[in-house]
């Protein structure tokens, strides 16, 4: 056993009884692992026998369309449904964000102005686990990896901001600051 | 004799009386020897070599003693938690959520809360006091706290003694289980003065009414348990102290001998004299077994108490703590899931001992006696409840840590495991695939799934399935099952082509006619489509939509499949991949949650997000280690991956994944894409919503056909889960380079709202389509459109 060795190993006062403890011990050990030994047994006889994967390449060619021809020959339902106009501000670029969130990014910012810049970066992923798609949120955590030098992170942080900025024009400029800076 | 023979003697023997405790002297052998008996200086000789060897044992033993007690005592397994349940208000939670939530915590209903770890309900409002929990970041302290639920929703949270509104609260994560060393003792250390009171009064009066004054063993006892074994004939009574009990789980093996029982005395004595009563109490309550969990051995009252009845230690009652203490006697006759009616004879008993020597009166002990045994159904700290999700918790572990670190040193991890998720995926799997075996009439038992979920944005491992049945720690599908993902490729195909948006946009035209390619040996490959038909110029979003193979497998080839295989690469896929043209309809095997990495790219945006399964990692004295941050690479432009997703969609509306209406409204839009293989051996759906990104498998183990499309088996199970969860709407954003254009379905001519017929399409802006339709009128440039596609 481990735990033994280790005990075992921090030393011992009497050297004449090494020996005797040493071969008490091994006989342990021994105990144990003809006890593991059995139980390694004991699930190789109980453990399923998983059957792989399938590899290799597919000779006869798989497809799935069964369905009967549509009727809307595919027709696509975007969000705004007019030529050349650029798409309304999203509701989620600047929302109003929970008060929880408020309050978790309230307490990153007091972290990372007093330099526990872990603990801010953390603050924020919690944030981020309420409101995934808060551009602002990931715009403060992409700041956080900059100020710990983590540039290539900061700027793929700042990206992914801008894909949630919508037509906030300040924080994508902050964003871009951010990842030329980082470059 | 001449008593100069007789003065090393004495010597030694004045030696050895010093080391050893009292020797009885000999004055009568001196005598006789002096007198010329011969024999009885043998003796003499005899006696002394005896108290030497014995006095030597006692040393021995005792440095046994020393180094077992004073060097780390137990591996203790690493202990692993599901995520913290986040509240808030607007938070989505049901009233049932959040009362399984506090029951997985073992917290107590009450009529009114005044005290840790209980919950109130009236209606839609709720009362309850958390416990302190030393989170990664900190401490959460004890909080009584109203919260109302309205709808679906958090409505109020309050600090129900200052009435005051909490912005954010997390609950303490529910443990889920632990990583414990492979001689399966599990345990959780508690100190001496963690042990409440009334738990050392029924030690001592069930065990050992003496501890406190004996010195390792009591003759006393001893002689007692002797009598009544003898006049029974049998062992029927122990007189053995904790002391001695301890010696025996500690050091000695289980063999029933007179020369263990001596050994076991000499030790209990050796260990009374070195050590205080309640460092030596608290050993004992770490030490003993209490149960049997499967293979995990459930040690230490520590443990116990969450195993029995899920709550620390010192939250137990008097019945409940008698009940634990009883169990020494005999875990398993006394089990009492097992066997209730002896756990509450022999708890009643143990009561009536503490009234019996005066630890509690008797209308206390009456009290108690009348309650049910109160122990929760199957022990919920037990691995058994989650084993994919552990394994794939220990997987990750592994790339970190020693094997030993993890059984041994109490370590605290914290997952990203959403119970409740959890709890809807196993439920659904495993109905999901009892209709989908009625419905084909296949035997029941016959299929098999793995599905994964996990949070599109930050890549957290939210719930895994390996397999239906979700007790069962056997083959870990999600993670093993490696099977040819077939159509699931497509879409990476597509985006290497959307990538190219100066040769390719959504309504380019793709070729579906035949192929035939021959390979290196000269075997020709001839794929099909799965109606048979050739559809000659489609568009490419309809290709994907209707999963054509041939249209994808002349785009691949078009694309170059080496191409494809490293954006793969790029998009997660770690595994080596030969880029043969058969790749381009799925002939590549990957597990689910391998899937579930490539498409979360599709989910997020364009930005990958290694998938994660541990958030952090704290120490026993819970000082952080590590945590796994959220990472975030870009690896595929924005663009591209709108206009796939937007593709995406069409398959859930009119394509292959149309069979998802049975689960959700049309208003509810996800995207996703379905696969099959050959001769339907596996049956694929990946997709997504707002919120979840699920992979889901349905085969059979022994690789045989089992009937069913990717529509027809994984969307089944893929649609009921979803369902289940309630998912939010996708919302897709429109990056800045996207514009919607009004086109000729038909052509993909540009056309005009007014137009019949005309769609509005998602382009990258320069990637507009130049020719105009008849309904736009007179400038139409032949040529140029198709020029460019055959380029």
């Amino acid at each position: 056993m481990r735990i033994g060795v280790a005990a075992f190993d921090k030393g011992l006062p009497l050297p004449a009884n090494r020996a005797l403890i040493r071969v008490l011990f091994e006989a342990l050990r021994a105990t144990y692992l003809v006890a593991g030994l059995i139980f390694v047994g004991f699930l190789a006889g109980c453990a399923t026998t998983p059957v792989p994967g399938r590899g290799g390449p597919v000779s006869n060619v798989p497809a799935e369309s069964r369905v009967p021809p549509p009727r809307s020959n595919g027709r696509y339902q975007p969000p705004e449904v007019t030529a050349y106009r650029e798409p309304a501000t999203p509701k989620y670029s600047r929302p109003e964000p929970a008060r929880a969130v408020q309050a978790l990014s309230r307490r990153a910012e007091d972290q990372r102005a007093s330099g526990q810049l872990v603990a801010a970066a953390a603050s924020l992923e919690r944030a981020l686990r309420i409101e995934p798609k808060n551009a602002v949120l990931w715009n403060r955590l992409a700041h956080v990896r900059y100020e710990q030098k983590q540039y290539a992170l900061a700027s793929s942080l700042a990206a992914k901001s801008n894909a949630f900025a919508g037509q906030d024009q300040a924080l994508r400029a902050d964003n871009n600051k951010l990842i030329s800076r980082s470059r | 004799m001449p008593p100069a023979k007789k003065k090393p003697v004495r010597k030694k023997k004045a030696a050895v009386r010093k080391k050893v405790v009292r020797r009885k002297r000999k004055p009568a052998s001196k005598k006789s020897a002096r007198r010329g008996f011969p024999w009885l200086k043998w003796l003499l000789g005899l006696t002394l070599l005896a108290m030497l060897v014995v006095g030597g044992y006692s040393l021995y033993l005792s440095q046994v003693v020393r180094i077992k007690f004073e060097g780390k005592r137990w591996a203790i397994p690493a202990r692993v938690y599901a995520r913290p349940l986040e509240l808030y208000v607007g938070a989505n939670l049901t009233t049932e959520r959040l009362q399984a939530e506090l029951r997985a915590l073992g917290y107590r209903k009450v009529k009114k809360v005044d005290s840790v770890a209980q919950w109130s309900r009236s209606g839609s409002r709720f009362v309850f006091q958390t416990r302190d929990f030393l989170f990664w970041d900190g401490m959460e302290p004890s909080r009584r706290v109203s919260l109302r639920i309205g709808g679906s929703t958090v409505a109020a949270l309050k600090d129900a003694a200052s009435g005051k509104s909490l912005d954010v609260l997390r609950l303490e994560p529910p443990e889920i289980g632990s990583i414990y060393p492979s001689h399966k003792e599990d345990r959780v250390l508690v100190r001496r003065d963690e042990l409440p009171d009334h738990l050392v009064a029924a030690l001592l009066a069930a065990e050992d009414r003496d501890y406190f004054h004996h010195h390792g063993i009591n003759l006393y006892s001893i002689a007692r348990a002797l009598m009544a074994n003898v006049r029974a004939g049998r062992t029927v009574q122990g007189g053995s102290t904790l002391t001695q009990q301890l010696v025996k789980n500690f050091f000695l093996t289980p063999e029933r001998s007179l020369w263990r029982k001596a050994n076991e005395a000499l030790m209990a004595i050796i260990l009374d004299a070195r050590y205080g009563k309640d460092e030596i109490l608290e050993a004992y309550a770490n030490e003993v077994f209490l149960g049997q969990d499967g293979d995990r051995a459930i040690h230490g009252f520590g443990l116990a108490a969450y195993y029995y009845f899920n709550r620390p230690l010192n939250e137990l009652n008097l019945a409940e703590t008698a009940l634990l203490v009883g169990l020494l006697k005999g875990a398993s006759y006394y089990n009492p899931r097992k066997h209730p009616e002896r756990a509450l004879q022999r708890r009643n008993l143990v009561l009536q001992l503490m009234v019996d020597q005066g630890f509690i009166d008797q209308k206390t002990a009456d009290k108690a006696m009348k309650q049910p045994l109160g122990v929760g159904k199957k022990g919920r700290l037990s691995n058994a409840r989650h084993p994919a999700f552990i394994d794939l918790v220990r997987r990750q572990l592994q790339r970190d840590y020693q094997e030993e670190d993890l059984t041994s040193e109490g370590l605290r991890i914290f997952t990203t495991l959403d119970p409740w998720a959890q709890q809807l995926l196993d439920k659904q799997i495993s109905s999901g695939l009892s209709g989908l075996e009625k419905r084909r009439k296949l035997p029941a038992g016959t299929l098999q799934a793995a599905m994964v979920l996990v949070s599109p944005q930050g890549g957290e491992i939210r719930a895994l399935s390996g397999g239906r049945e979700a007790g069962y720690a056997g083959f870990n599908r999600a993670l093993d099952a490696v099977r040819p993902i077939g159509s699931l490729i497509k879409p990476v195909i597509y985006l290497l082509a959307l990538s190219h948006p100066d040769d390719y946009s959504l309504v380019t035209l793709l070729e579906d006619e035949p192929v035939h390619l021959k390979d290196a040996r000269g075997r020709v490959w001839s794929p099909k489509n799965y109606d048979k038909k050739a559809h000659g110029l489609v568009p490419l979003h309809r290709a994907l939509a209707k999963s054509y193979n041939l249209a994808t497998v002349h785009l691949g080839l078009a694309l170059g499949v080496r191409n494809v295989v490293s954006l793969l690469h790029r998009l997660g896929v770690q595994r080596e991949l030969s880029p043969l043209p058969s790749l381009l309809l799925g002939a590549v095997s990957l597990s689910p949650l391998e899937v579930a990495q490539f498409y979360q790219v599709f989910a997020a945006g364009g930005f990958r997000s290694p998938l994660r399964a541990i958030r952090e990692i704290v120490d026993a004295q819970g000082q952080p280690l590590q945590r796994y941050p959220l990472e975030v690479a870009q690896v595929a432009e924005p663009g591209p991956v709108y206009l796939l997703d937007r593709n995406l969609v069409e398959v859930m509306r009119a394509g292959t994944g149309r069979g998802i209406r049975r689960y959700l409204p049309e208003s509810l839009e996800v995207a996703g894409k379905t696969g099959t293989t050959d001769e339907l051996r596996d049956s694929w759906f990946a997709g997504f919503s707002g919120d979840w990104l699920a992979v889901a498998w349905v085969g059979r183990d022994d690789n045989k056909p089992a009937g069913l499309t990717g529509s027809s088996g994984a969307l089944v199970l893929w649609g009921r889960v979803m369902k289940a969860l309630k998912p939010q709407p996708l919302g897709l954003l429109p990056p800045e380079d996207i514009v919607y254009i009004w086109v000729d379905p038909q052509t993909g001519y540009l056309s005009a709202d007014y137009c019949e017929g005309a769609i509005a399409m998602p382009f990258i802006r320069g990637s507009e389509p130049q020719l105009r339709s008849d309904c736009l009128g007179e400038e139409r440039r032949g040529g140029s459109f198709f020029e460019r596609l055959f380029d």
